[in-house]
């Protein structure tokens, strides 16, 4: 899986350029093209994969080539994450609070069986959601199942940032409408992280009742 | 005229069911880069969180006169008071500590020209030409128009992301949080100088901002199950939102009218949320 910092991929679609420049021209673009930033509080180095003693990851979920994905209705894109893969995340996050995660002369054995964040847009609607399927081991105790899902339906799409950037007084009601209720970026931050905090907590939870 | 109803017909329209209260509160993890530092280094002579002294003489015409205009618009009476209570400092200071705003000044009605200069010039966080440029301009407003007096006419409680402080003037929970859901939107931003760029476009630039800081304030009462807070966010910063949107399109006393819409919808809010007990409180407490 390759997370690396830097802009969103936009090469294979051609009419990239044009969109890029409507984009660019409102200045809602800004918001729409940028980089993931679901991450731990951890700063400075980007994909930061602490060695945590006692935990044990496994990832066999198929990954992409991004941590995320956009469906968009008139251009797909492929979303990196700022600061890394889910493994990463979750590693710094663990290495920043050993104590509540870990119990001494008991591993923790984590399997991240599936893990997809996605956004599909029609051409007025768009559904993000996120998925994380993951098994848990704890010392000799029989493995756990965790298992997160959450959508968001909103009416945040390409076609609708292109009219309302056409008619341009749609944006009156269209940049309120994005405030609220998130660009599909802001969605996909909010998803991962609610996915990745419940899996801590589960995690927090079974290192208290093993 | 015409344009004026069709805004404040879409004015209506955006606000319908504007605020995403169905989510759950996320605490803030703010971005910083390979050579970014996390902390604002404040020390005891730079606390994060400082009170300006209390001053009869410019506080109370900055009270009684300079804000009423502004209270008018919003109908609240706290608007721009330089009286800003110990809960409402609380209140902030526990939202900034959830969210991890550890390098985000605070300035509650103080008044300290030389000081943000010096944050404007290692503020390493926003590129210096926006620093040297609309920062220095958002600067040199903040200078020769102290909003210790005249928030409320000229400026009023903000947040500066070329200084990365909050500025405060009014005695209200719901404006404190807002102030900090702006610093905790930016703080979050990878893209952060393209961000505080897109503050400058017209309308849309501030329109989503504000909606972002708005959304967040409210959905930290809800998750902290704070009934009225909540109900008196809306009836705050729902006409304030108002003039965001139709106030570029109406100037001076027309800034009134521009306030109505959310007004309306602050109204409808309150009564609608009044009814409707609080689904299951408590957010996402990560460990």
């Amino acid at each position: 899986m390759s997370q690396e910092s830097g802009p969103v991929d936009f090469s294979f679609w051609p009419g990239t350029f044009l969109w890029r420049f409507v984009f660019a021209c409102t200045g809602v673009g800004l918001l729409s093209c940028s980089t993931l930033h679901v991450h731990a509080q951890v700063p400075a180095v980007t994909n930061f994969q602490p060695h945590v003693e006692g935990l044990l990851m496994k990832a066999s979920y198929h990954k992409g080539s991004s941590f995320a994905l956009r469906k968009g209705s008139l251009l797909p894109r492929n979303l990196v994450n700022g600061t890394g893969s889910l493994e990463a995340l979750i590693r710094q996050k663990v290495a920043q609070n050993p104590g509540a995660f870990l119990a001494a002369g008991s591993p923790l054995e984590l399997e991240i069986v599936e893990f997809e964040l996605v956004s599909k847009e029609r051409w007025l609607s768009a559904r993000s959601s996120a998925r994380l399927r993951a098994i848990v081991r704890r010392g000799t105790n029989a493995p756990r199942e965790f298992f997160f899902e959450e959508t968001i339906d909103s009416h945040v799409t390409d076609t609708v940032t292109l009219l309302s950037t056409v008619s341009l007084v749609g944006w009156l009601w269209y940049a309120p409408y994005l405030g609220f209720r998130g660009t599909i970026v802001d969605q996909l931050d909010y998803l991962g992280r609610r996915a990745i905090g419940a899996l801590l907590l589960a995690l927090a939870g079974s290192q208290a009742s093993p | 005229m015409r344009i004026v109803l069709l805004g404040g017909a879409l004015a209506l329209a955006s606000l319908c069911n504007c605020y995403s209260t169905a989510k759950f509160y996320t605490p803030g993890q703010p971005y910083y880069g390979q050579n970014e530092v996390p902390a604002g280094n404040f020390t005891d002579e730079d606390p994060q969180f400082e009170s300006g002294e209390p001053y009869l003489l410019i506080d109370k015409p900055g009270h009684y006169f300079f804000s009423l205009f502004a209270k008018l618009i919003l109908w609240n009476w706290s608007v721009g008071d330089h009286d800003i209570s110990q809960e409402t400092k609380e209140y902030l200071q526990n939202y900034m500590t959830l969210n991890g705003l550890t390098g985000v000044k605070v300035r509650f009605n103080q008044y300290a020209p030389v000081a943000e200069f010096m944050r404007l010039t290692r503020n390493g966080r926003v590129h210096w030409g926006l620093r040297y440029s609309l920062g220095l301009l958002s600067w040199l407003v903040y200078t020769i128009f102290p909003e210790r007096l005249f928030a409320g006419l000229i400026g009023g409680d903000h947040y500066n992301q070329y200084t990365n402080t909050i500025n405060l003037y009014s005695n209200s929970v719901p404006i404190a949080l807002h102030e900090g859901g702006h610093a905790k939107d930016f703080e979050m931003r990878v893209h952060r100088n393209a961000y505080a760029l897109l503050r400058a476009v017209p309308v849309a630039g501030a329109l989503y901002q504000e909606a972002v800081a708005s959304d967040d304030a409210v959905v930290y009462l809800r998750m902290r199950c704070e009934k009225e807070r909540e109900l008196q966010a809306y009836k705050e910063l729902a006409p304030a939102y108002g003039t965001y949107l139709l106030g570029p399109f109406l100037a001076g006393i027309g800034t009134l009218v521009a306030a109505l819409p959310g007004h309306g919808y602050g109204y409808y809010k309150r009564n609608k949320e009044k009814k409707i007990p609080l689904p299951g409180c408590g957010g996402l407490k990560v460990p």
